[in-house]
């Protein structure tokens, strides 16, 4: 009885782990390196070096919207701060290809002509959970992957029989039993990561994916349960008479005062140049675990303040730190490494889980297992080669080039499908090698390519004290290094694999 | 090959218990989710506001609870019986709480 619960929880681990594995691969390493979207952005955008204080790079942006997006319903602006230079604006407008913008404007000038058009890491962030597929399906896609991931965690926990023992197992060299290992040692080292973060992934999507409390406790009136559930923003219908913004600066430094210690955070501005112009300002994201914790909204015509708000009640607090946990925003410098290696632990081991379900059928007839087998170089090897392409596109693109933030993105999906397609035409052993030579050749000749076209190198980085830099480049070059290390060993079968490094390395 | 009609039949049922039980574990399970999501919702004694959220972050607890349990149990008789069953009086006391006003 007991056995037969074990081995009908193998069976949902490794089904739960498969059907949409080389999605969740994309998803959890999209969402890695948007620990860094901040940085990311950064280093996109060479040509941004000013900085300017976040209430004056808000009413630059004000001021450079005005002039040219003075129809939009609403601007929602990010203030820059220390780790990023740039202020993140996003607004309707229906000549764009969305129908909407998200652009990142100069803290100076607020125009988004200084810097070259990129959506930068705002692309990685959207990609995380939109996977790039109409509104609302991306998100549903994702979110079905999560709980996919969860029900694999949850099963994966109940068939392991000895957690703790193994974050001190590996034994290398031994076929398909040191690609379990590997998949334990990753899985378990980082488990309560793992848990935290698919939990708190679905909670981001939660009133998409689980309204029904929402109608069981409000029916249709859902103008009621909004304003119920955040009771801090206010919200009215545009007059239809124009009149002009009062200026934004008086009613920052009001908000300002109203946080304390706290720094300004988002933004938003909803009928823009109409008689009820709201103007909402939250606290930064980066100071508490809560997600928007606090807001101070003013009447934007005449700067008066109509509301402030500090959420307080423990189930929307707690919901509001779940989903900041997600998000990281809180995390120091410090902590986002953390997120950011636990982020890598699981993109791992999915990866080990999806070779692993190959290894264990080595056999197995079929266009099923033929065509897992090539998904995993695809997806595994595809999806990094995919964002380094979007990075080269970013420096090769003209400057001036119509479209040129699209054409980034094209150059990631095009990356990624070549990579696919490589993967079909290949024997899997070899498509491993020669994809993660190509991702080790990417990586390490990327810092040289950028400080060719930018100035901006590891060597003068480093003593000029650029951090952004210097951090992007090692990054890639320790990503060289271990895709190369992949590519070594990719291609040696069990005999060839020197048996132990250590007993190697001992002989002296 | 020829196979007898009752043969193939028989060859179709374990196709058909493994479309049950994935059918259990992912609508089912969703079901019993929004059945958990409606109850809570209106059964906890707190602000109504305050109750959806909890019942929402039970709910996507709810589900993967329900997903592992329709595969764990070895009888699929008992699997549907226990998940429908468990839905069908969640959504019978939130019916009979009826929504706030």
């Amino acid at each position: 009885m007991k056995q037969g619960f074990r081995q009908s929880m193998a069976g949902l681990h490794s089904w739960s782990g498969l059907i949409l594995g080389w999605l969740l691969f994309a998803i959890v390493l999209s969402g890695t390196a948007t620990v860094f979207r901040s940085e990311i952005s950064g280093w996109m955008r060479p040509e941004i070096v000013k900085t300017a204080p976040p209430d004056a790079a808000i009413e630059a942006a004000v001021r450079w919207l005005g002039t040219h997006h003075p129809k939009a319903a609403g601007w929602y602006l990010s203030a820059p701060d220390e780790r990023i230079a740039t202020t993140q604006a996003v607004f309707d407008d229906p000549a764009a290809p969305l129908g909407y913008r998200d652009i990142a404007l100069d803290p100076v000038s607020g125009s988004p002509d200084v810097a070259r058009a990129t959506l930068g890491g705002e692309f990685l962030y959207r990609f995380h959970f939109e996977l790039q597929l109409p509104y609302p399906w991306g998100r549903f896609l994702a979110v079905a992957a999560a709980m996919l991931m969860l029900i694999a965690i949850i099963s994966g926990i109940i068939i392991h029989k000895r957690i703790f023992k193994d974050i001190f197992t590996f034994r290398a060299g031994k076929g398909k039993r040191s690609w379990l290992d590997a998949h334990n040692v990753l899985g378990v080292l980082a488990l309560p990561f793992h848990l935290m973060i698919t939990v708190t992934g679905i909670v981001t999507l939660l009133t998409l994916v689980m309204p029904w409390g929402t109608t069981a406790n409000y029916g249709d009136d859902l103008a009621t349960a909004f304003a119920e559930s955040a009771p801090g923003l206010v919200s009215r219908e545009a007059a239809g008479r124009p009149a002009p913004l009062a200026p934004i600066g008086p009613m920052l430094a009001a908000a300002q005062r109203a946080f304390g210690e706290g720094r300004i955070g988002r933004v938003s501005i909803a009928n823009p140049g109409d008689a009820n112009a709201i103007v909402t300002v939250s606290n930064h994201d980066g100071d508490q675990l809560a997600y928007a914790a606090r807001t101070v909204s003013f009447d934007g015509v005449t700067g008066r303040i109509l509301k402030q708000y500090v959420e307080a009640r423990p189930a929307q607090q707690t919901y509001s730190v779940l989903y900041g946990l997600h998000m990281g925003r809180f995390a120091p410098e410090v902590s986002r490494w953390l997120y950011f290696l636990c982020g890598l632990a699981l993109a791992a081991t999915i990866a080990t889980g999806l070779v692993l379900w190959i290894r264990s059928r080595p056999q197995a007839p079929g266009v099923g297992p033929w065509l897992a087998a090539r998904l995993n170089v695809g997806a595994v090897a595809g999806f990094p080669v995919a964002i380094l392409a979007f990075f080269y596109a970013n420096r090769l693109l003209p400057m001036q080039m119509p479209g040129r933030a699209e054409g980034e993105v094209s150059a990631f999906f095009w990356a990624w499908g070549a990579a696919i397609a490589f993967a079909m035409l290949r024997s899997p052993t070899r498509a491993w090698r020669e994809a993660f030579a190509v991702l080790a050749l990417g990586s390490a000749a990327l810092p040289i390519l950028s400080f060719a076209l930018t100035g901006r190198g590891l060597w003068n980085a480093l003593a000029g004290g650029d951090w952004l830099f210097a951090g992007f480049d090692l990054t890639l070059f320790a990503f060289a290094g271990l895709a190369a290390a992949i590519a070594r060993r990719a291609g040696m079968k069990v005999a060839e694999m020197p048996p132990r490094r250590r007993r190697q390395a001992v002989p002296a | 090959m020829n196979l007898s009609p009752s043969q193939s039949i028989l060859r179709a049922i374990p196709v058909a218990r493994a479309i049950a039980r994935l059918l259990l574990a992912s609508a089912g399970g969703y079901a019993f989710a929004v059945a958990v999501a409606y109850v809570v919702a209106r059964g906890l004694p707190m602000e109504r506001a305050e109750a959806t959220v909890v019942a929402s972050l039970a709910a996507i607890l709810a589900m993967p609870a329900a997903a592992i349990w329709a595969y764990g149990v070895p009888r699929l008789w008992h699997a549907a019986a226990g998940i429908l069953g468990a839905t069908a009086i969640c959504a019978a006391i939130a019916w009979s709480i009826g929504q706030p006003v």
